[in-house]
């Protein structure tokens, strides 16, 4: 949450399946969205509204560039998940099994008796107090089992998961609550595999697998480091869709590719680009890592200096500090004429 | 020997094209640096467009804020734009790019701290010329 | 639109400036989640999700430093944070499980050289059609989630039940899941997926019928059994490289559910039984045959070096006439013989078979599918050489709008060559953003306009005339091009 510091908070555990780079703990999503300007696309379907495509659900699918630029950053590890899965359900016993199942149905549990007690209220609410019948059907359910006892055997692998989700539903049950003890509860599917996880320390920088970044990376972690938001750019045929906050709330400055330092651009591409860019209210950005050079020591403290005013205003928000080599922008736009 | 005088050609098309076609002043074609007064890669045109081509989008905030000006005056008190002449068959680079803005001077604008701005024009088969703004770094697009 | 003309005055994007633009220009990323919990939470909670009802919010130019900027910006990612924290829930007497088994299958010959088995086995001409239709599809290798009662309407279109195995053989009764049919159903919440930690025959006592097994299952603990797995786990299972056994790559999976979100049925690919020999096809193959061979020589007999294109004469009709101006090669596209279908390579080869919804469907005979899709990884192919493509293309089947005699006039003409005479649908996959593409062989000589100009009676016998022809070429005025 947004009161945790980085110091405090655990590494954000990226998940490596099949070369690609996926977050399912929402809590993760939202933290790097808040602190390190990682938006990136839900890919996942929503299991609220599954038939539709407009609003997409967890997990979220990282671009490698997002994944190594937190990796340096030293704010998540990428884990191998499916040799992670393989290795870690084949070791668990029967103790944890137990325990781990038990957890779940205690919480499928409480779920069902908080959408039935929302249930109930509602009706109650509807149908007036003229109807005492209500009353009667109410006393007829018992104490529901102790709450603390059940949130004891989650213990503490389950305890980050279980808080989750207890904060988020939208009513909390109370013990006074007269509620049936018959439900038989949900059957749950978490969302996380944190059942599988050591329960502490989250795993450290060392266990994370390697992350294969595209040649494209330095104009990645430069526009990062200036604290922009970078998206995937097929829509606009880039590398990268550039945006100067939060794609929920912006439109995006750029239309960002990434060019060797001396691979050459064929003009009519600066064409194409600079017009499609300025025909959606973007600049065509070009830009590369710099090849050392001795005569162009000067350039790095140059377009630093310059950029100054253009930055984003969070920039100082953005932890870790930067990571690009130094890297040189050059953008396009329609002259007018 | 032979880019120079095609860089020379290039330029002479794009200046003729500015005089006539776009109504541009004070025209010349520069071939050295006039900071170090090194010998440029390719010769480059200045000169005084009719208009202000180019207005920062901070720029046009501040005007449409300021009463004042409600119709935009200082739109037209033009600043002068150097222009860089390319062909549409070329292939440039980012270091080549780089080395075109390095040899310039800084913007002699109100804000001069700006990053760097040329005007590129490519030139294609048919002498049609199109003309675009290359900013030296992140510059936010105008808004128009 | 300032989009095409050049020479557009800054002042006319001005005028343009409105949100229209911006309309098209994210697509449908981004969207407002406070819209997606207000509709959740309204009165009418089953109320369909149309488009306009949930378009996202108004965006900003960039940060202004505003408080009310702020509290939007804290608003909507509040809204997204609460969607996005639901836990799936399964209602405990009717939920769906699905049991992670994913060796069970891994004997079973893979699916390209299925289909030969299958047809050894039986032998009569008619049902052989038949049972290599129920034999293809199966991809009993890569089915690795076995559930428990084949109940939810989901199923329709989603999993098989492995018919091949022997009998008293633990499981043959159950329906298997694909990877991506039971990640999918995992995703929306449809079914819970189960890791056991004992044998198949424990966690399906016997063949005994579903309902006594079910009871079965209760009389165990649940986890002496197995223990049910996140998403996160199902990913970790389900998701690989391309050709690995019991997986999908992230990119496939990605359209197979964009696809079944709106709506759609998608199998795996297979090849299709080829169309029975009709006289009609053999009849227009041998017309093919003719043509190749009749075409170079009346091309090259009819021209001489020099002299008017058309000789001098008394015409009565303009086809003639026509017909003496074709002097370039068109392209005639021609159904293949099967041994003559080209295996084209990945990732430009057939991987889905797409059906519309409205259509009558038994997943086990599945009906001619309506489209045919490739998956592309936007960051690891480029743009399709002309061979690839055509290779793609070859490969599905040949299906032409078929002409209709009766009707002619410029919307039919337009409508065949719109539809093209091979289709396919190439999606580009890039982060998670799909883009479909639809390409076409296109055969714009087939449509000879000047058929239809002048003289009727003809008219109606030219489509037939024109194919033995060949050379012909339409006069290019077609709005289609």
């Amino acid at each position: 949450m947004a009161s945790l510091s980085s110091d405090e908070r655990p590494l954000v555990r990226v998940s490596k399946v099949a070369g690609r780079y996926l977050l399912f703990d929402i809590e993760d999503v939202m933290y790097l969205r808040r602190n390190y300007n990682i938006c990136s696309v839900f890919v996942g379907t929503i299991p609220q509204n599954p038939q539709q495509n407009l609003f997409m659900g967890l997990p979220l699918e990282l671009m490698p560039e997002e994944a190594q630029v937190l990796v340096e950053k030293k704010v998540a590890c990428v884990i191998d998940d499916a040799t992670f899965h393989l290795n870690r359900l084949a070791a668990f016993d029967e103790l944890s099994r137990r325990a781990y199942v038990q957890s779940l149905n205690n919480q499928g549990k409480q779920m069902q008796m908080a959408v039935i007690e929302s249930q109930n209220r509602n009706k109650l609410n509807q149908q007036g107090k003229s109807k005492k019948k209500k009353k009667m059907s109410k006393t007829d359910l018992e104490e529901p089992k102790d709450m603390s006892s059940n949130n004891d055997v989650n213990g503490p692998i389950e305890a980050d998961e279980s808080n989750i989700l207890f904060d988020s539903t939208p009513t909390t049950p109370k013990p006074t609550v007269k509620l049936p003890v018959e439900v038989e509860g949900y059957l749950l599917t978490p969302t996380t595999s944190s059942f599988l996880l050591p329960s502490s320390p989250r795993p450290g920088l060392d266990s994370s697998a390697t992350v294969d970044i595209p040649a494209s990376y330095p104009l990645f972690a430069h526009l990062h480091d200036k604290g922009y938001y970078m998206m995937p750019g097929l829509r606009f045929g880039c590398d990268y869709n550039v945006y100067p906050g939060d794609p929920l709330r912006f439109h995006s400055h750029f239309a960002g590719v990434h060019f060797g330092w001396d691979e050459e651009i064929t003009m009519m591409d600066l064409v194409g680009g600079g017009r499609l860019g300025t025909s959606v209210k973007k600049g065509y950005l070009i830009g590369g890592a710099v090849v050392e050079d001795p005569d162009i020591k000067d350039t790095d403290t140059d377009t630093g200096h310059s950029n100054s005013r253009d930055q984003v205003n969070n920039q100082s928000r953005l932890k870790g500090g930067p990571v690009a080599p130094p890297v040189r922008t050059f953008c396009l736009e329609w002259a007018g004429m | 020997m032979v880019e120079r005088d095609h860089g020379r050609q290039l330029a002479d098309t794009v200046l003729d094209n500015l005089k006539y076609q776009h109504d541009w002043t004070e025209l010349q074609i520069l071939t050295h640096s006039p900071t170090n007064s090194e010998l440029f890669m390719r010769p480059m045109v200045s000169g005084l467009p009719p208009r202000r081509l180019y207005v920062h989008p901070d720029d046009q905030i501040a005007m449409l804020k300021s009463s004042a000006n409600p119709d935009g005056k200082i739109l037209d008190t033009p600043e002068v734009e150097w222009v860089l002449p390319t062909h549409i068959s070329e292939k440039w680079t980012l270091k080549k790019f780089a080395a075109v803005f390095d040899s310039l001077p800084a913007q002699l604008s109100a804000h001069p701290d700006r990053p760097k701005r040329i005007v590129l024009a490519t030139i294609h088969g048919d002498s049609t010329i199109v003309y675009y703004l290359l900013h030296d770094g992140l510059v936010k697009p105008r808004q128009n | 639109m300032p989009f095409d003309d050049e020479d557009i005055p800054l002042a006319s994007l001005n005028a343009a400036s409105d949100d229209s633009l911006f309309e098209a220009e994210d697509g449908d990323q981004a969207q407002d989640f406070r819209m997606f919990t207000s509709l959740l939470n309204g009165p009418g909670k089953k109320s369909q999700a149309s488009s306009k009802a949930i378009r996202r919010g108004e965006k900003d130019f960039e940060s202004h430093g505003t408080r009310a900027q702020e509290g939007v910006l804290e608003s909507s990612r509040s809204a997204m944070h609460e969607v996005l924290s639901y836990t799936r829930q399964h209602q405990p007497r009717n939920a769906l499980c699905g049991w992670y088994f994913p060796d069970r299958w891994a004997d079973m010959p893979p699916e390209s050289e299925s289909i030969p088995d299958a047809a050894t086995d039986k032998q009569s001409g008619s049902r052989t059609a038949k049972s290599r239709n129920t034999v293809q599809g199966l991809f009993a290798r890569d089915r690795v989630v076995a559930i428990e009662a084949d109940k939810s309407t989901m199923l329709t279109s989603t999993g098989r039940v492995v018919t091949t195995a022997d009998k008293f053989n633990p499981g043959r009764s159950k329906t298997w899941l694909l990877p991506e049919e039971a990640l999918f159903l995992i995703e929306r919440g449809t079914l819970d997926l189960w890791w056991p930690v004992r044998g198949i025959e424990e966690v399906f006592p016997a063949e005994k019928g579903p309902e006594e097994s079910q009871e079965d299952i209760r009389k165990l603990e649940d986890y002496d059994l197995g223990i049910p797995l996140s998403l996160q786990a199902a990913y970790a299972l389900f998701i690989g490289k391309d050709g690995e056994k019991g997986k999908i790559s992230l990119e496939k999976y990605q359209v197979y559910a964009n696809l079944r979100r709106t709506g759609y049925r998608v199998l795996r690919a297979t090849p299709l039984p080829p169309r029975p020999p009709l006289p009609q096809t053999s009849q227009s193959l041998w017309q093919w045959l003719f043509s190749l061979i009749q075409k170079p020589f009346s091309l090259h007999s009819s021209y001489s070096g020099y002299g008017p294109l058309v000789k001098p004469g008394l015409y009565r009709s303009y086809i003639l006439i026509f017909e003496q101006l074709a002097l370039v090669q068109r392209h005639k596209p021609a159904p293949l013989p099967p041994s003559e279908l080209p295996q084209p390579q990945d990732p430009f080869k057939i991987f889905f078979h797409v059906w519309k919804s409205n259509s009558s469907f038994v997943k086990t005979r599945p009906p001619p599918p309506d489209f045919q899709m490739a998956v592309v990884d936007a960051r690891e192919s480029s743009v399709p050489t002309l061979e690839q493509l055509d290779s793609l293309l070859l490969s599905t089947p040949w299906s032409p709008l078929e002409k209709d005699e009766g009707r002619q006039g410029a919307g039919v003409v337009y409508k065949r060559l719109k539809h093209g005479w091979r289709n396919a649908v190439v999606a580009v996959v890039d982060r998670g953003l799909i883009s479909y593409m639809r390409f076409g062989e296109m055969a714009f000589g087939e449509e000879l306009l000047y058929e239809n100009v002048g003289v009727r009676p003809r008219a109606k016998r030219g489509g037939r005339a024109g194919k033995g022809r060949g050379g012909a070429k339409g006069r290019g005025r077609g709005r289609g091009g």
